[in-house]
């Protein structure tokens, strides 16, 4: 064996691999092609009954097959010149008839469903009374009308504080406390009821908030209780349902016996509360750069159990609890993204420390429906009266649908 | 005064070393669809497979045979063989078993290099499909969990997409060719066994005479059962689908187990597409190409007892047989 | 024209001519060896040994007799050199036997025998003349076979031959010599042949070439034309054969031309009526009938594996070693073969001497790997010209299966060596098996 021979074969062999290499990628990537050309041709078939585009790009479903486990599979629609065009999600679900997949397009900003259909296990159109038509280019999310709440049964035994004008407001405390935070609250009130209550400190420094600090073990409170942001949070919830400060007697050291588990000073909160209330009155709005706050550490703000309030300004948006049901599309000019809630349910905040389930369905208020708070509903629909249990799960198919274009469209922004 | 060689003092250039490293070059196109395909698990494969038949083929020629010849290049090329044309899913007991079996009772206990009565990676594979039956029948879908190689150590649990062979059907010819179906680990993509075959034929290595017979019987076998609706295209699924290309380039090219005439090559050929025929035809078609071809190899020791070249200047056999048998009939109807 | 061939054999490498574009196509002139020393054995052919003509300290010139014939197979034996004769020794010729030869030292002074003169009309001698002068010019078959040509005249004269095949194959690689007398000496070859003709009393003249030198084709062929009113008897003509090994075995050669397969006992000349003779042995009659200069020198090409070839002219004798002596590279030569690199025989003494039978030297360096177990790759079967399968034939001799042999025709092997060449695994094929049929023929084995 020679060292030319050992040359020649070496070369002979790395010439016959190059060859096969080159051959089989081209070969393939033919085959890829002519494979996609025929997913595209099926896909045009299927999903061309809600929204007819020339390429359907298929969507991850992955990382968020836990969080929404009935999507069965999620496509982004592009015209012939590749813009996006819209995005077209399937919902499986087993209701009383059966299996069926709840076929839905959604504009580019996921924000308006197109198209509704309901698809049988025979691949059949279930269109029964009407009922897909309903969805027809509604703003989402929607609710059935019989989901919300008897809003006058509420009204009855907390009646909300007279004179209230819509918006959102927000008083902090001038001095910081000894751990160096300064209080704030924020108050969203919409339809002349609260809607939404923040209740937060800022640190001088330009350290974490105070719920932040408090989940991540920082700010401890000193008979070793439950966490503050959890006590925060129950304030808030007992603040939105009684609608009124007064309601919530205090002690002499500015505790409160009337929220279960709360132990703390919440005198600053309720303070802080009838401030907003007061502004609310006269009709002081928060201006655009008050909230001084430190900008939100993480901008993913679903692992954290409080609210950060955004630091964009379009937390004024009204929602529109008490509109009237609409069927056509709503104009949605309002700016993205929608502040995130702290009544959002999240899978992602499964097994956060210190042993605290917060998205546990007991303890969700029920203000919520599919883990979206009242004043995220943008539509309602009457659904089938003769058949409620299967409208609720289309609707909740359009929910989760929406939830998952919307935690995509986030992810993307990124 | 010089040492005395014997006449003639120049060699060709092919020898018993160089012609399993042409093979194995010749594999090479193969092995890199195979990686392709399948990923990290083929690669594992391959190597064990090779190192292993080497190293087991050395070791029993060496120890046990007290054979005092050196590495013996064709093992490397058995156990090539034997990796590609075992499913992906294989686990690697089930390969080392093949390979101890090739190794060991078909190569070493009929003699080592050049003795062996069967193609050892055949003969391994055929003892595989007859052991394990379930084991070696699980195909895995190409592509797909390409670098995972989980069901290496515990048996094919993954990515298991249907018991059927390496038949191809349903798929276009363009996939045939590529080789993007599920099948044995390296028969399936057609345009590597070409290229492979083309360098073995321009190095001089691979004897057209096998390998030709058998496809021709295969396409008349082709056209023969189709009859009027027989097309280009069926024909050349038929060539390459369940293996057969794969053993006409890289098994009948074998020059232990094959016949040395050029008649009984051609003889050994047809007979096996004849029994591919038959055996895809009333059999399991799974393994038809290698039983067809096992049992030529048993065949391969009477063809090359009968079939004999003429000697020159000499009646060729046929006639000489001719002869005597006349001559015997005379003889007894004279003492009659 | 269609070309003829046998069936089988092999090609080897580069189609047989390895030295093919080097020196050897160019070369035109002969180099002239001049040696200090000859040693010139007795039995240069096949045959009986000439006798002795010679004592010590005895003056010799060139042509001069010094072994006379002592039967019909045997050759006068003529000196090669000028000089003295300082010995007379018992020497061992590469084929084995022993034999007388005689040591001449040269004195340079390329002295001619007084017989040596130029004739006046050679072409119009007398077929008895032509015979006479054959009988004493000592010429055997130059080709390497040795045998006594003119008592393969009388052959050809008993059987009444009809035609005369010039054999020009030299299908042997690294060996052009013959080829080089049929491109720069063309006329020499064609007169040379005719006046053999006239010996044998052949109407036809062929001239055998192979078809990987078409230039020697061209030259040949003009020349036959320019030859044809002058011989207006005779039919002159062109073979070309393909170039394959070893197309120029006698008996392949008559198997290529008339598709008939002689037996060990039978001859060219009795089946088809054709007589061979080498081109060399052309040459060389033509030499003695036109100077009257007998067999003393040859042409002989030096070549190798690794070096390109030249033709030299050598006087019969010349030791090996002499001619060596400036050739780079021969001290790490493997081995120094007299004859070509597929048939030749390896010397072991570098002080052999260049017989008539001696067609080249070549001189190898590449040492093949050493053998691996047999391949049952069939490569010998396809290969033997005799129709033998050497690897049966290789196991049955090692086995000792006398029987089995017996059935094998193995006396049919020609010895040309191909099966060894295409062997894969490097076994010795050819040497056992014509060892054995040597014994066969020799009755050692029953058949």
């Amino acid at each position: 064996m020679t060292r030319a021979l050992l040359r020649f074969l070496l070369t002979r062999a790395i010439g016959i691999a190059g060859v096969t290499l080159v051959v089989l990628l081209v070969m393939n990537f033919v085959t890829n092609q002519r494979l996609e050309e025929q997913k595209q041709d099926s896909l045009r078939s299927t999903l061309g009954m809600v929204m007819s585009a020339d390429r359907y790009g298929k969507i991850g479903l992955s990382s968020s097959r836990e969080s929404y486990p009935d999507i069965q599979d999620a496509y982004a629609a592009y015209d012939k010149h590749n813009v996006l065009i819209g995005y077209v999600i399937d919902v499986k679900q087993i209701s009383a008839q059966g299996e069926w997949i709840t076929r839905m397009s959604f504009s580019q900003d996921g924000k308006t469903l197109n198209i509704l259909k309901i698809i049988g296990s025979g691949g059949t159109d279930l269109q029964s009374i009407d009922f897909s038509s309903q969805f027809s280019g509604i703003a989402v999310p929607a609710a059935l009308l019989s989901d919300l709440p008897d809003e006058t049964a509420v009204n009855d035994i907390y009646p909300p504080i007279a004179g209230l004008q819509d918006g959102t407001y927000m008083e902090k405390l001038s001095n910081a406390d000894s751990s160096g935070y300064k209080d704030f609250v924020q108050m969203v009130i919409s339809g002349g009821r609260i809607v939404q209550v923040t209740w937060d400190a800022i640190q001088n420094d330009g350290g974490s908030n105070r719920a932040k600090a408090s989940v991540n073990g920082e700010y401890v409170l000193p008979d070793n209780t439950v966490i503050w942001a959890a006590q925060a949070y129950a304030m808030q919830n007992k603040l939105i349902e009684v609608q009124d400060p007064t309601q919530i007697a205090i002690k002499a050291d500015g505790t409160t016996e009337v929220v279960p588990d709360v132990t703390m000073n919440v005198n600053a909160f309720l303070r802080l509360s009838n401030k907003c209330i007061e502004d609310s009155k006269n009709g002081r709005t928060a201006s655009i750069e008050s909230p001084t706050l430190t900008p939100t550490p993480n901008a993913n703000t679903h692992a954290t159990p409080t609210a950060v309030p955004s630091d964009t300004a379009s937390i004024s948006q009204p929602s529109p609890t008490a509109s009237p049901v609409t069927s056509g599309v709503r104009p949605d000019d309002s700016i993205t993204p929608v502040p995130t809630l702290p009544t959002e349910t999240n899978g992602d905040s499964h097994g956060s420390e210190d042993g605290i389930v917060l998205d546990d369905k007991s303890n969700t208020p029920a203000d919520s429906i599919d883990g979206l708070p009242f004043s995220e509903i943008k539509t309602k629909v009457i659904g089938m009266p003769d058949n409620q249990p299967s409208s609720r799960l289309v609707v909740s198919a359009v929910n989760q649908a929406y939830q998952f274009l919307k935690n995509y469209l986030e992810g993307r922004a990124e | 005064m010089m040492k005395k060689y014997p006449a003639p003092h120049i060699r060709g250039k092919m020898n018993g070393t160089l012609i399993p490293l042409y093979s194995l070059i010749a594999l090479l196109p193969c092995e890199i669809a195979a990686v392709y395909y399948y990923g990290v698990r083929a690669i594992i494969i391959l190597l064990l497979s090779m190192t292993m038949f080497a190293l087991s083929d050395y070791l029993y020629a060496r120890y046990i045979r007290r054979d005092e010849a050196d590495w013996d290049t064709s093992s490397l090329v058995n156990g090539a063989i034997l990796a590609l044309i075992l499913p992906p899913t294989v686990s690697i007991w089930i390969l080392l078993a093949g390979v101890l079996f090739g190794s060991v009772i078909v190569r070493q206990w009929f003699g080592g290099l050049g003795c062996s009565l069967f193609h050892p990676a055949l003969a391994a594979r055929a003892f595989l499909s007859i052991a394990f039956p379930a084991l070696v029948s699980t195909y895995a879908e190409p592509i797909t969990s390409r670098w995972t190689a989980i069901s290496l150590w515990n048996g094919p649990v993954d990515t298991i997409s249907s018991a059927t062979p390496s038949s191809g059907s349903g798929t276009a010819l363009f996939e045939l060719f590529s080789g993007r179906y599920s099948g044995a680990l390296g028969e399936t993509c057609a345009i590597a066994i070409v290229m492979g075959g083309v360098f073995l034929i321009t190095s001089g290595i691979l004897r057209l005479h096998a390998p030709t017979a058998y496809l021709l019987v295969i396409t008349i076998g082709y056209i023969l059962s189709a009859g009027s609706g027989s097309s280009v295209q069926g024909g050349l699924k038929a060539l390459i689908t369940g293996g057969v290309l794969f053993g006409a380039v890289f098994v009948m090219g074998d020059t232990a187990t094959t016949p040395t005439s050029q008649t009984g090559r051609v003889i050994f050929g047809a007979g096996a597409g004849c029994l591919t025929l038959l055996i895809q035809h009333f059999g399991n078609e799974a393994y038809a190409v290698g039983f067809a071809i096992l049992a030529m190899n048993a065949v391969t020791p009477i063809l090359d007892l009968y079939i004999r070249p003429r000697v020159f200047s000499k009646p060729d056999w046929y006639a000489r047989n001719v002869k005597k048998v006349t001559a015997l009939r005379e003889k007894k109807e004279r003492r009659v | 024209m269609k070309k003829l061939s046998f069936k089988k054999g092999m090609l080897p490498m580069d189609g047989l001519d390895f030295s093919e574009g080097r020196a050897s196509s160019q070369e035109r002139v002969l180099e002239q060896f001049t040696p200090r020393e000859a040693v010139i054995p007795m039995l240069q052919h096949f045959g009986t040994p000439a006798a002795l003509a010679v004592q010590v300290d005895t003056m010799v010139s060139i042509g001069q007799m010094i072994g006379k014939p002592t039967s019909l197979l045997s050759a006068p034996v003529h000196a090669s050199i000028s000089g003295i004769v300082t010995e007379i020794s018992k020497i061992c010729l590469p084929s084995g036997i022993t034999c007388d030869a005689v040591h001449i030292r040269n004195d340079l002074k390329r002295r001619m025998d007084h017989s040596v003169q130029k004739r006046n009309s050679p072409e119009s001698l007398a077929p008895k003349e032509l015979r006479r002068l054959l009988l004493y010019s000592g010429i055997v078959g130059m080709g390497g076979e040795g045998f006594p040509t003119s008592a393969k005249c009388n052959r050809a004269i008993q059987a009444e031959a009809d035609t005369l095949l010039v054999n020009g194959l030299q299908s042997e690689p690294y060996l052009h010599c013959d080829v080089h007398l049929l491109r720069e000496h063309a006329d020499r070859v064609i007169q040379g042949a005719a006046a053999l003709s006239g010996v044998c009393r052949t109407r036809k003249i062929v001239f055998c070439l192979q078809d990987n030198r078409p230039q020697e084709i061209d030259v040949m062929k003009t020349a036959v034309e320019r030859f044809r009113d002058l011989y207006a008897d005779r039919e002159l003509s062109v073979a070309v054969f393909k170039s394959r090994f070893p197309q120029g075995y006698e008996k392949l050669l008559i198997q290529a031309m008339y598709h008939v397969e002689l037996n060990t006992d039978q001859y060219s000349e009795d089946t088809v009526g054709a007589v061979i003779f080498n081109v060399s042995t052309c040459a060389a009659f033509w030499d003695m009938v036109e100077r009257n200069l007998p067999c003393t020198s040859r042409v002989i090409t030096i070549a190798g594996d690794r070096m390109s070839g030249h033709n030299v002219l050598v006087p019969i004798g010349t030791l090996v070693s002499e001619l060596l002596e400036r050739i780079p590279g021969v001290s790490t030569c493997n081995r120094i073969v007299l004859g070509g690199a597929l048939t030749g025989v390896a010397i072991r003494d570098m002080n052999t001497p260049v017989l008539k039978t001696t067609t080249g030297i070549t001189l190898i360096k590449n040492e093949p790997p050493p053998p691996t177990a047999c391949l049952h790759c069939g490569e010998c079967v396809d290969a033997c010209p005799a129709g033998l399968i050497p690897y049966l034939c290789k196991r049955l001799i090692d086995t000792k299966d006398k029987i089995a042999l017996s059935y094998e025709n193995i006396d049919q092997c020609i010895s040309c060596g191909a099966c060894s060449y295409v062997c894969p695994a490097g076994i010795d094929l050819s040497v056992q098996i014509a060892r054995a049929a040597h014994k066969v023929r020799n009755g050692g084995i029953r058949t």
